[in-house]
């Protein structure tokens, strides 16, 4: 039982800042970016290099999510607010093309082998019946940490109340004086940090290759959508839900409906599980499980 | 023609409309005046299908078309202009019109290629028609142009038109007039006069008192949601609700006149 | 004319069916189809499953095309509500699952391994003649694909279907149902990309879920807006387009001297930048779709 619940929180801290930092800035831009799962990638990356540079490990992850956020804010700029000008599906399959680049950049510069962190040999600890390792507990903290961090600027603070003003009204907002580009750099940079902190944590924990923003797609966009995109909290709630369902389908037993001692669904059919949570989702709930419609002012 | 009962409708915790009852007899033509935010809008939509009624039955030409999908009122005869005419961008007027028109074998997967035969005649037929009306609506300099390039008043006459060639026996019209320059506010009345000795009946939502005066036999009323006067155009000013509803408590009625140019 | 410019041809005729496909649903419909890629690999499947039962080609392509057809349908009726960008991810995820299904359920399907055909289309022939034979029929199938998406679109069918992409209220109020319209046009652009698939199958006499990959749609997506999305001539050139420059990335990958891994990464990075430019400065693509004229004989 804790195994289950510590195998769905290491599922949700895969995805957990990815997803955040994707529905954060959906609030602003309205349209899907496909290229938001790429910024964990060029994180993760950015932060081996830097480790190869000899930098220490906290300092990696700080200087590649800072760089990210700057690349993100660079892109959004450039590329996309320029395409948004033909349209939000114009600006999302322009993503698309933004995530193919960065994609092939990374594997004709870094090569298609899977590379991890070079760290000491990780200690495993038991706890209530499960095991759980000292650098998967620090992962689960860091991460734990940063979305605290998050929504106390998104709560508590000035800036935080500028952000959402302009995610909820974005003309009334700049009617009071709020300068809408300014924060929506900031949440572009912020989407690109939490992105890149959320891939290196990834190769920290186990490993990366060119292909992790691929990978993430769609559990990144499963999750953010059942959770509502646009909302912090639903996308945290998503991450969650998604997490739980994808390891509740492969450690059920389903021996019971076919008389067999053990029948286990295959380990590759979770993120099936997790996309069929997307289309159930999209089909009957499309603004999110948790949305409610009398919100929308 | 066309009857409402009890319709009510609310959004959340907003009663938008109360108990409204409307009768609409065959070729009469009936305005439904009342200030913003009346629900004369939702009232329309709600007739058309586009919206599902809190409570409340409709029934057009002898049947219950309560919770009917829209699409489904439209083939039965009954069309609905919009506010905001909203028109294509990647087709020509031309087009439009000829979309409007029902063409079942044209419009069909299966006959599409079985019977080429039918489809032909179809787009022939059509296409006479829709040129019929082009040159009814003075539209033919700006047939072949893209539809959402046209002006606002030659937008809803392209509606007005596609309505009339989808073969509507009962018409819908929000605001007609809205945005549309007075010479063509003019011509439109005969036009709609038009319309009707062919057979169709209309309802039209409207804020132009003058327009209303001229083109309609009833007005309906609409105020928060009731209905608060049932009577001819003439009538309306002398009815103190309906005065206090446009222009608050206490004003004074004048008369409006639609000035002949 | 080499083997190699004829096999270059096969293939660019094939990507020309499935362009077209995508432009009915995407490109005259609005449908943001992500999930192309799944029917053409609903079509190759078949082919190489009914082939190995032992069926001919014509079969094999059938049942390819009447599942594609029905699997699109689904996904239409399923998809009848939703905004233009959850089309995209909703399709994407099916697809995937479509992948992941195939991937792992390797006692009919072959797995990671996928499967291989073993009937040849044209068992008669050998060497050049096969090959010009199978250009002859990619090229048949593609301008036979192209007459009934022309059709399709230039007669009320495609009227409505065009109304309906950009102004769906208007198309209700004209009595259209519009599901039932988006429904036809998935069901349509399924099966010609399931013919494609199956076409495509026969040729290579192999498939395997990792032709179904993301990127193989965003391939035919490029082709569709670098040709010119909702015009089916430039659904046809873009596919040329873009294998031509597919292949000149080969050649200049040994030009440049990069090693045969790069050769991936770059076809990739051309795409992605020739999608992107296209839509940055010239999103309507080469060929525009133009507003139709109507005469009273047309």
């Amino acid at each position: 039982m804790m195994q289950f619940i510590i195998d769905t929180l290491l599922r949700s801290g895969d995805l957990m800042l990815v997803t955040l930092g994707l529905s954060t800035v959906y609030a602003l831009v309205r349209f899907p970016n496909m290229a938001q799962t790429e910024y964990a990638t060029i994180g993760a990356f950015l932060g081996l290099l830097l480790a190869g540079l000899g930098l220490p490990l906290w300092l990696c992850v700080l200087v590649s999510a800072l760089l990210t956020g700057g690349i993100a804010v660079l892109l959004h700029r450039y590329a996309f607010a320029r395409l948004l000008r033909s349209s939000p599906v114009i600006a999302m399959i322009g993503s698309m093309a933004v995530a193919m680049i960065i994609r092939s950049a990374i594997q004709a510069v870094a090569g298609t082998r899977s590379q991890r962190f070079d760290l000491p040999i990780d200690v495993p600890h038991q706890f209530m019946g499960a095991m759980i390792t000292t650098t998967q507990i620090v992962i689960l903290a860091v991460t734990a940490l940063v979305i605290v961090a998050f929504l106390l600027l998104l709560f508590k603070t000035g800036l935080g109340r500028s952000m959402r003003a302009v995610a909820a009204q974005p003309e009334l907002a700049r009617a009071c004086g709020i300068s809408s580009e300014r924060v929506v750099d900031i949440i572009g940079f912020l989407g690109g940090a939490f992105a890149a902190i959320g891939g290196t944590l990834l190769a920290i924990g186990s490993q990366v290759h060119f292909n992790l923003g691929q990978d993430l797609l769609l559990p990144v966009f499963a999750a953010a959508i059942v959770g509502g995109l646009g909302s912090p909290i639903g996308a945290i709630l998503g991450v969650l839900l998604l997490a739980f369902v994808e390891t509740l389908v492969t450690n059920l037993n389903f021996g019971v409906l076919t008389g067999d001692a053990f029948l286990y669904v295959p380990l590759a059919y979770g993120p099936a599980a997790g996309f069929c949570l997307l289309v159930i989702t999209l089909v009957f709930r499309p603004r999110g499980l948790f949305h409610s419609e009398s919100k929308r002012v | 023609m066309l009857k409402t009962e009890a319709i009510s409708k609310h959004f959340g915790g907003l009663e938008v409309l109360k108990n409204v009852a409307l009768e609409v007899g065959q070729g009469e033509i009936v305005g439904l005046l009342g200030p913003n935010g009346s629900g004369k809008t939702t009232l329309l939509n709600i007739l058309s299908g586009f919206l599902k009624a809190s409570g409340g039955r409709v029934s057009y030409d002898g049947r219950d078309i309560t919770g009917m999908e829209p699409h489904r009122i439209g083939r039965l005869g009954m069309r609905r202009t919009f506010q905001l005419p909203r028109m294509p961008a990647r087709m020509s007027c031309a087009e439009v019109l000829l979309t409007s028109v029902q063409q079942p074998a044209g419009g069909g997967l299966i006959s599409l290629f079985a019977r080429p035969g039918a489809v032909h005649a179809e787009e022939r037929e059509a296409r006479r028609r829709v040129f019929e009306m082009i040159e009814r609506l003075s539209l033919g300099p700006v047939a072949d142009r893209s539809a959402a390039a046209l002006s606002g008043g030659q937008q809803k006459l392209l509606a007005l038109g596609a309505a009339v060639l989808g073969g509507a026996k009962l018409l819908l019209l929000d605001e007609p007039t809205a945005g549309v320059n007075p010479a063509l506010r003019l011509s439109l009345v005969d036009t709609l006069h038009e319309i009707r000795r062919q057979g169709v009946t209309l309802v039209v939502v409207e804020h132009d008192m003058g327009f209303i005066g001229k083109l309609c036999d009833r007005c309906v009323v609409l105020d928060r949601g009731t209905l608060i006067a049932n009577c001819k155009p003439s009538e309306l000013l002398d009815n103190s609700e309906v005065v206090e509803a446009y222009l608050g408590r206490g004003a004074r009625p004048r008369t409006v006149a639609l000035e002949n140019r | 004319m080499s083997d190699f410019l004829l096999h270059i041809l096969i293939v660019a005729a094939i990507y020309g069916i499935a362009s077209i496909s995508l432009n009915l649903q995407a490109g005259v419909t609005g449908l943001m189809n992500f999930g192309q890629i799944a029917f053409f690999g609903i079509g190759g499947y078949a082919a190489a499953m009914s082939s190995q039962a032992g069926f001919s080609p014509p079969v094999g392509i059938l049942v390819g095309v009447v599942v594609a057809a029905v699997a699109g349908a689904l996904v239409g009726r399923l998809g009848r509500n939703l905004d233009a960008e959850y089309w995209a991810i909703a399709t994407l995820g099916i697809a995937e699952i479509f992948r992941i299904v195939l991937i792992n359920e390797g006692w009919a399907t072959g797995g990671a391994g996928g499967i291989s055909s073993g009937v040849r289309l044209f068992p008669s022939l050998e060497g050049r003649a096969e090959l010009l034979a199978m250009l002859a029929l990619s090229v048949a199938g593609m301008l036979v694909c192209f007459a009934i998406s022309r059709r399709l679109t230039e007669r009320q069918f495609g009227r409505m279907l065009r109304l309906l992409r950009e102004q769906p209220d208007l198309s209700v109020s004209f009595g259209h149902d519009i599901v039932a319209c988006k429904v036809r046009a998935m069901a349509i652009g399924a099966a010609i990309a399931a013919f494609g698939g199956a076409l495509s199958t026969y040729y290579i006499a192999y498939i395997s879920p990792g032709d179904l990959l993301p990127f193989s749609t965003f391939l035919i997506w490029t082709m569709v807006i670098v040709g010119g999305i909702g015009n089916h001539k430039g659904a046809m050139l873009g596919a040329f387009v873009v294998q031509f420059i597919f292949v000149g990335a080969l050649f200049l990958k040994d030009l440049l001297g990069f090693p045969s891994e790069l050769a991936g990464a770059l076809r990739m990075m051309i795409v992605g930048i020739l999608l992107l430019a296209f839509l940055m400065v010239r999103p309507e693509g080469a060929i525009p779709e133009r507003l139709r004229k109507i005469d009273a004989q047309n």
